[in-house]
């Protein structure tokens, strides 16, 4: 259909469609705030084990789900919180191609600053893009192939958390902090983040001395790494807190051994005795902060056995992994007042009870009825939906180089990076050029367009963990380009032979169609085997009717020859998977 | 249900022919509403630009002659600006960054009577959080019901002759200023919003599978087909020249923003309300030189903005830049500043009557909270904004856009 005729059925359409409900949005202002509360129109129901591993993967295999149907969901996710016991080949890959992304001390700090002496002008000309490149293609390539992926996911979860941004700096603190951490115990972690560089440089604290110290590390620790906003603390909580983190700070002297590790300055402490939270804290100088820590772990609420910490951790994991609004604590980004009984309040309670066991509270949230009952109330985010895609495609090792990662992804950051602090929402899309051509690069391309490269997001807060936030037009767009681009991706034949997971044929070219058998079936049968084989789920009624006519021509009911079969399997799986029935998850 | 299963049904029940003709005559009408439209006067457009990470609003508007501001104990010279020009308003001058020679916002826009600054302004909760501040300042307070007051105000302005490109966030996210199912599309880039599949009309089916889904985001999946057309053809095409620091290896957000902003009012698609973002102000360490380079390149893009634009246009445009808060009083030891509470908003466009606005206390009656105290409830700029001489609400409806505006007092910044 041409252009000009596409754009009347359009303006058509909206007279028809647009108007009486545009009629109805005025009214409605008036009959505030109910009228402002939509609804979800659901979806058929899906398969316990398919919405579990939805939500514990970056997207499901064939092989998972093989896997998950034979051990039963308990003993599956057992194996995976003991995740050093699951065998990983990419594990092995990993540490070879991104030797960068497994140094730590100041064996990684040296590679970054080589120099003995800063040279003129600053020493970061280095060997950072190649840094950065392997840091991030550790993340992706991980996500991507790792078969521990419950344990990937934290990584990203405990990644946002405890965000840093800029992936040069990141590479020693993803090992220290966060992946050494993210199945253990959370009070460990925050200790190890206190003595991170990573975080020191980034949030001041390594500049911070008497005796104006620098409150950006303080708040934080107590806004987004612990408390929650406003929780139990106020600004006199700030500035003691800053005090006590005073002369934390990292070893700036190049001929040391321990060079660009944290070290304490007494010189540049604030000494004396505090008061935080209500409690005196006597001025021992280092130390304070052991006795900080432990006052803010255990702070609670007047009459609250449960800590302010516990409760603002567990509603955070229960909105990454039930839904948007756990139970009823929802105000935009914060937890609010949670409520006695709720999921939140029962995964904290499990939480603290563990000392802050973190497989603990994975165990209870994901156990949970609210869990069982959240299928398609998330919103899969760039990285998710991006690695996701490739492996509900089944895309193996074999087109996905490890250094082909990571040169795209230096490319990306030295394109990109535009400094600290600086929040790059516009121009990260500004400078986009065509899908390029190759499964590597759609990918990393499609993930840094959608604004969710890992280790890339400018402040503290880490990627926001919301639909309502990356459900935009834009990102709808990029999505349905990429997922289009790979379904119609036409695979050479030696990958087929490597990975088949289907009959295929001399016409089967694209990765959708070599998906289906190469013969002649009714429109709804490709619909069907689609659908079956890439969301593991049927369409309702009217969802399959829709992309049957679409490739049968506008007749749901026809039956397609075997070219037509090959040419529209692409279209079947681009609608699929750019539908609802994926991108909820 | 599609326009091309409304022609299947008419098919199926032998009415093709007479349904056919009725969309062809409602089609009429409405390439004639558009026309009349265009020949009209340009919409009124209100663009919202958000320094994000509490910009130093002392860094802009300077008190310069306040002796707290030049109590070197307080405020090292090296954490004020390099240089000041004067302002013609008692107590006040600008940063010099801000009348660049190139580009210069004070000579252009100010000295020219188009910008209004209210100092000192506050929201409802001192609470120095980033994140929790800016969900009040774009809910207007309202951060249970968590939608956006452009959203809001989107919701009770009258519908344009096209109103699927009514609120466009020209951003890949969706900020909380658009939050909301009142027709805000979030578009990062117009000259990449399309699709590029091998089947032809693709969109279609996917907005099928979406059909029912009320709940953003699924929501916006049936907008966003609906929109490209739009974008991808007038908008694309609006013929505003890029600005200059776009097509620069470390580009500038706000002449992006302001761009893309111009390019939609051109284009006459109905766009009532934009919003952009502009980063890289939480400067904890070395408050002058990153704030001054901020702060000069947003300068020079609204005069950018205001150039691109033809009178007619620049009179029918209201731009409002806010912040979460200001910053602290004192510098640092990193000579930066820390979170404080009372900022600093700017309206500017071709409506406004200049002036400094609000109140004013000496900076010595912050020091006790270590921050600019908050005088000005920011919701009056909102007011103002949406308010009668802005996108034209009256007192009733704005008074369910800001339910928390006891009563509407203008400041009187737009005629």
């Amino acid at each position: 259909m041409g252009e000009s005729v596409d754009l009347r059925r359009r303006e058509v359409l909206r007279t028809l469609v647009t108007a009486p409900a545009a009629a109805t949005l005025g009214s409605m202002l008036w009959g505030l705030p109910q009228a402002w509360a939509g609804t979800a129109a659901a979806l058929p129901d899906l398969d316990p084990v398919v919405h579990f591993l939805r939500r514990t993967s970056f997207g499901i295999r064939a092989a998972d789900l093989t896997a998950i149907r034979a051990s039963g969901i308990g003993a599956y996710l057992e194996t995976q919180l003991a995740s050093s016991m699951v065998n990983d080949t990419a594990d092995a890959v990993a540490r070879a191609r991104y030797p960068l992304a497994h140094l730590t001390g100041s064996a990684y700090w040296r590679t970054i600053f080589p120099n003995p002496v800063v040279p003129k002008g600053g020493d970061f000309a280095g060997h950072w893009p190649a840094i950065a490149g392997q840091v991030m293609a550790n993340q992706i390539y991980r996500a991507l192939f790792s078969k521990r992926q419950l344990f990937e996911v934290m990584v990203q979860f405990w990644s946002n958390h405890l965000n840093t941004f800029d992936p040069t700096f990141k590479g020693a603190e993803q090992q220290t902090v966060i992946r050494a951490n993210a199945l253990g115990n959370f009070k460990t972690m925050i200790g190890a983040s206190q003595r991170d560089t990573a975080m020191s440089r980034y949030l001041n604290n390594g500049e911070s001395r008497k005796p104006t110290p620098n409150q950006n590390y303080a708040r934080e620790l107590l806004e987004l790494h612990t408390l929650g906003e406003g929780r139990g603390y106020g600004q006199p909580d700030v500035l003691a807190l800053s005090a006590i983190l005073s002369g934390h700070t990292w070893d700036r002297s190049r001929t040391s051994a321990t060079f660009a590790e944290y070290t304490y300055l007494p010189s540049w402490h604030v000494n004396g005795d505090k008061v935080l939270l209500g409690t005196p804290v006597a001025g021992t100088g280092q130390s304070e902060i052991d006795t900080a820590l432990s006052l803010i772990f255990s702070a609670c609420a007047p009459g609250d056995a449960v800590a302010y910490a516990a409760q603002f951790v567990a509603f955070k994991l229960c909105r990454h992994f039930v839904s948007d609004l756990p139970g009823n604590a929802y105000v935009p980004d914060h937890i609010g007042d949670i409520q006695s009984g709720d999921l939140v309040t029962r995964a904290a309670a499990a939480f603290y009870g563990s000392g802050y066991d973190i497989k603990t509270v994975l165990r209870y949230i994901l156990k949970s009825p609210e869990f069982s009952a959240s299928a398609d109330q998330k919103f899969a985010r760039p990285m998710e939906a991006g690695v996701g895609l490739l492996r509900t495609l089944d895309v193996s090792e074999t087109e996905v180089l490890p250094d082909e990662l990571t040169s795209y992804l230096q490319k990306l950051v030295v394109d990109g990076l535009e400094g600290p602090n600086n929040k790059t929402i516009n121009r990260t899309v500004a400078a986009i050029p065509a899908v390029p051509e190759g499964v590597v690069g759609a990918l990393t391309t499609y993930v840094r367009d959608g604004g969710n490269l890992p280790g890339y997001w400018p402040t503290p807060d880490g990627y926001p963990d919301k639909g309502t936030f990356w459900g935009s037009a834009t990102q709808f767009i990029t999505r349905w380009n990429y997922i289009a681009a790979e379904c119609e991706r036409d695979v050479k034949q030696e990958i087929l032979t490597i990975s088949p997971t289907g009959p295929t044929g001399p016409t089967s070219s694209t990765r959708a169609a070599r998906r289906v058998p190469n013969v002649a079936m009714p429109a709804r049968q490709l619909v069907r085997l689609l659908a079956s084989s890439l969301l593991h789920r049927n369409l309702s009624a009217d969802h399959e009717t829709v992309v049957a006519a679409f490739v049968a021509g506008g007749h749901a009911e026809r039956t397609l020859s075997a070219g037509e079969v090959a040419y529209m399997a692409s279209a079947a799986a681009t609608v699929l998977l750019s539908s609802p029935y994926m991108q909820l998850r | 249900m599609s326009d091309q299963d409304i022609l299947d049904h008419a098919r199926a029940e032998g009415s093709y022919g007479k349904v056919a003709a009725g969309l062809a005559a409602a089609a009429a009408l409405l390439a004639a509403q558009k026309a009349a439209a265009q020949l009209s006067a340009p919409p009124k457009t209100l663009v919202v630009l958000f320094q994000r990470f509490a910009a130093d609003g002392l860094m802009a508007l300077v008190p310069h002659a306040d002796p707290t501001w030049n109590d070197e104990s307080i405020r090292p010279a090296a954490t004020r600006p390099l240089e000041l020009v004067d302002s013609g308003v008692a107590g006040w001058k600008f940063n010099k960054v801000l009348n660049n020679s190139a580009a210069p916002f004070v000579r252009d826009i100010w000295d020219a009577g188009d910008a209004a600054f209210i100092p000192a302004t506050r929201i409802e909760r001192d609470t120095r959080s980033h994140f929790t501040s800016q969900a009040i300042m774009e809910t207007a307070g309202a951060t249970d019901a968590d939608i956006g007051f452009c959203s809001r105000a989107l919701g009770a302005l009258p519908l344009p002759v096209e109103p699927i490109l009514r609120g466009v966030s020209l951003s890949p996210y969706v900020p909380d200023l658009g939050r909301g199912n009142y027709g805000f599309l979030s578009i990062a880039d117009p000259d990449t919003f399309s699709l590029a599949s091998r089947h032809p009309g693709i969109h279609e089916p996917i907005l099928g599978t979406y059909q029912g889904q009320t709940q953003e985001p699924g929501a916006v999946a049936q907008r966003t087909a609906e929109a490209i057309e739009n974008v991808s053809t007038q908008v694309r095409n609006a013929g505003i020249t890029k600005f200059p620091e776009i097509d620069v290896p470390n580009p500038s957000a706000a002449a992006w923003g302001l761009w893309n902003a111009a390019r939609f009012i051109r284009a006459r698609v109905g766009t009532q309300i934009l919003t952009t973002d502009v980063g890289g102000w939480d400067h904890h360490a070395n408050v002058r030189g990153n704030t001054e380079f901020h702060l000069g390149r947003l300068g020079r893009a609204l005069v950018y903005f205001r150039r691109a634009l033809t009178v007619e246009e620049w009179a029918n445009t209201t731009v409002l830049v806010m912040t979460e808060f200001g910053r602290t009083i004192r510098a640092n030891n990193s000579s930066g500043t820390d979170h404080g509470y009372g900022s600093l908003m700017w309206v500017a466009g071709g409506s406004v009557n200049q002036g400094v606005y609000g109140q004013w206390q000496p900076l010595a009656n912050g020091l006790a909270i270590d921050a600019t105290p908050g005088l000005n409830d920011y919701q009056r700029a909102f007011a103002d904004v949406l308010g009668p001489n802005g996108l034209g609400l009256d007192a009733a409806a704005l008074a369910a856009v800001l339910p928390a505006l006891s009563s509407y007092t203008p400041y009187g910044i737009l005629r």
